[in-house]
């Protein structure tokens, strides 16, 4: 009876020590999940209004995005000159197609989309697939207690090299992010909030609402990302496909 | 008196014609080379001139935006003609009778894609009705004939302008695996590929011409446009045959939604009066567009190729026509030292009949420059005949920035052969002069009795 005492409290210590100290790949793929990479098996839906200020110019696209696994696809509403075109995610690869193409060209995830977003903030964000990361510390960012983390890319088709993640320990949400060179100089900062509210398997969880970013070097060159109505939705994996992008 | 002193000075040139000919033949290769390396600069710097000029679309003046040449590249947008400065550029040019015609150009970067791949292009949009006139152009033609052997295909100008005809770099084609031409395979539809990664996709890449070109809007966002591949050209340097494109001007400018371009370029018909044809084109957009730079061809910042061959061939042919220089004082210098040694008894016996030191002097000179003369006409015979013989060989060189290379010819030009001429007569006059003077100075009884010797 002591014996079986003990091994019970020694389980319930180690398990307690376990669950205070989870990898990266875990708060990763928790951070993930309320910036799109969910895993309702149908697939989630939502808006992104792009809105970039850089000194007195200013430009707004809305898309809408459907995303399926590591598959997306986001389609520019608004404004007219710019309805209809159309980003196409499988996996890392991305291709860029518009009304009136023969046929869709591949782009590169690192490439500006507007502003200081870049095509791949628009769609999920897959940090636990695509980057090595590894805690490095803990800070305080706006009040909260945070992980920091630091994320290398695992291949060259990602978009961003480096990237240093703060991450929420009560939420496990991504608070803040610097996207760094291969050098390690920062050139973008962003932040993010979480007003959405998200379901999987019958609870809710946060997810994204807005994310800024801010060049490095010009602090008046930001851009916003609004993220709306987030839901599960059902798509057909034939939306996916390159081939039928042009049909 | 002076037909007798030419006479007396033609015989006693060839009294001693092992010196003479010594002599002479010393000035003769030192001219003959002098004349090779004048005809092969010459024709470099004509074959780079027209193609800078024509081929480049540099024209001989070009007009950009202030500091458009070092910013134009970062940051496109602000650094770009506007329609009112193209506006006031084309009335600026009205009227000047030594203008020939006008373009306007537009550069920009993005990516080609053959929907499967893509590759990073610089594509140069051009006016189609300027760019026709361009690259048939006389001069270009004349001294740059080896252009048309590297160009495969039609000319875009020669398609309709909505079908978006695009001409590819040898490298930018291959990456692409365009293997065929828009006219190969007239009438085709663009072939969809399906999978990407069969083993049959490079050979579908190739079953047509369509291509599709994708760039950063210069209002902040992507823009893509179809493109037909009409045309293959080498720029003859690596790093821009991967990446070219020549398109039209239009086209290009949907492309990026804009009105604005680059650059405008201008062509002369008189391009030895480009400094008046400057400075009144300064003056009238001083007046009307002030933010502009209105630069001549020859500005290094325009013509990087043209002006880094050209310093260095006129340094090499400078150095050769020092030394040429050097060859014929002291050739003239010895020769005319040890003459009037030898001849002072002689010189006195003339002084001692009557003729002053001028005449004497003059005797001398008139030797001189006889057998620079003489030397002078052998050296360029034989120059013409290894010119000649040269360009007959075709031996082939590829000087940087000319597509597919060059023949090494040469191109004797008479205004440089003249100058050539008449400044080695100068200088065997004036070694002369120098070698002969301190001797004619000498009393005649020193000089009859030898004793100044």
């Amino acid at each position: 009876m002591k014996i079986a005492a003990l091994l019970i409290a020694n389980l319930i210590t180690v398990g307690n020590a376990l669950a205070a100290e989870p990898t990266s790949l875990e708060i990763l793929k928790d951070a993930d999940r309320s910036r799109g990479s969910a895993a309702v098996a149908e697939g989630i839906s939502w808006e992104v209004v792009v809105h970039s200020k850089d000194g007195s110019s200013e430009n707004t696209i809305s898309h809408d995005l459907k995303v399926k696994g590591n598959d997306a696809l986001a389609e520019a509403t608004a404004p007219a000159r710019n309805k209809g075109e159309t980003m196409l995610f499988n996996d890392r690869n991305i291709w860029f197609f518009k009304p009136g193409l023969k046929k869709p060209v591949a782009i590169s995830p690192r490439q500006k989309l507007m502003g200081q977003a870049a095509n791949g903030d628009i769609a999920s964000t897959n940090y636990a697939r695509d980057y090595d990361g590894k805690i490095v510390g803990s800070d305080k960012i706006d009040g909260q207690d945070t992980w920091k983390l630091e994320l290398k890319a695992k291949t060259k088709n990602v978009t961003y090299d480096r990237i240093r993640y703060w991450v929420s320990k009560k939420d496990r949400l991504g608070i803040k992010a610097e996207f760094l060179t291969v050098s390690g100089d920062v050139f973008k900062r962003a932040t993010f909030e979480y007003k959405n509210k998200m379901e999987q398997g019958g609870k809710h969880f946060p997810f994204v609402s807005k994310m800024v970013i801010t060049d490095a070097l010009n602090a008046n060159s930001v851009t916003t990302l609004d993220y709306k109505s987030p839901r599960a939705d059902k798509h057909a994996d034939a939306i996916f496909n390159v081939n039928n992008l042009i049909r | 008196m002076n037909k007798s002193v030419a006479k007396l000075a033609w015989r006693n040139l060839r009294r001693n014609r092992r010196r003479s000919m010594a002599t002479g033949m010393a000035i003769a290769a030192g001219f003959t080379a002098f004349m090779i390396a004048a005809g092969y600069a010459f024709r470099v710097e004509r074959v780079l001139a027209n193609y800078t000029n024509y081929a480049l679309h540099v024209g001989h003046i070009g007009i950009y935006k202030k500091n458009a040449l070092e910013m134009f590249s970062i940051k496109p947008n602000e650094f770009a003609l506007t329609m009112e400065e193209q506006n006031a550029i084309t009335a600026a040019v009205q009227g000047l009778s030594n203008v020939e015609m006008t373009g306007r150009y537009l550069t920009s970067q993005g990516l080609m894609g053959n929907g499967c791949k893509t590759f990073p292009f610089v594509a140069t949009g051009v006016d189609l009705s300027v760019e026709s006139r361009v690259m048939n152009h006389p001069n270009l033609l004349k001294w740059n004939d080896h252009i048309t052997v590297h160009r495969y295909g039609q000319p875009i100008w020669t398609f309709p302008e909505d079908m978006g005809a695009v001409a590819l770099s040898e490298g930018l084609a291959k990456l692409l695996g365009k293997t065929k031409i828009h006219e190969e395979l007239a009438g085709g539809k663009p072939v969809m590929i399906a999978d990407c990664s069969a083993p049959n996709a490079r050979e579908l890449f190739g079953a047509d011409a369509n291509v599709q070109l994708a760039a950063g809007t210069w209002d902040g966002t992507l823009g893509a446009l179809d493109g037909e591949f009409v045309m293959r050209f080498s720029t003859g340097l690596v790093e821009t045959n991967n990446t070219s494109v020549v398109m039209s001007i239009n086209h290009l400018q949907k492309l990026l939604n804009t009105d604005k371009v680059t650059n405008v370029s201008i062509w002369l018909k008189e391009p030895l009066f480009m400094s008046q044809t400057l400075s009144e084109l300064k003056s009238r957009l001083r007046k009307t567009a002030p933010s502009l730079d209105v630069l001549p061809w020859t500005d290094e910042r325009l013509s990087p190729y043209y002006s880094g061959t050209m310093h260095f061939i006129y340094v090499l042919v400078g150095f050769i026509g020092c030394v040429l220089a050097v060859v014929v004082i002291l050739s003239i210098f010895n020769s005319a030292t040890m003459t009037i040694i030898e001849r002072s008894q002689e010189v006195g016996m003339f002084r001692s009949v009557g003729y002053n030191r001028k005449t004497i002097r003059s005797l001398f000179i008139l030797e001189g420059l006889f057998l620079t003369f003489a030397s002078v006409i052998a050296g360029a015979v034989l120059g013409l005949i290894t010119m000649f013989a040269i360009n007959l060989l075709h031996i082939s060189i590829n000087p940087p920035g000319v597509a597919g290379g060059i023949d090494l010819q040469f191109a004797p030009n008479a205004l440089i052969i003249m100058a050539g001429a008449t400044i080695v007569g100068i200088l065997g006059m004036g070694s002369t002069w120098i070698a002969v003077s301190g001797v004619v100075r000498q009393n005649i009884a020193n000089l009859v009795s030898g004793a100044h010797r």
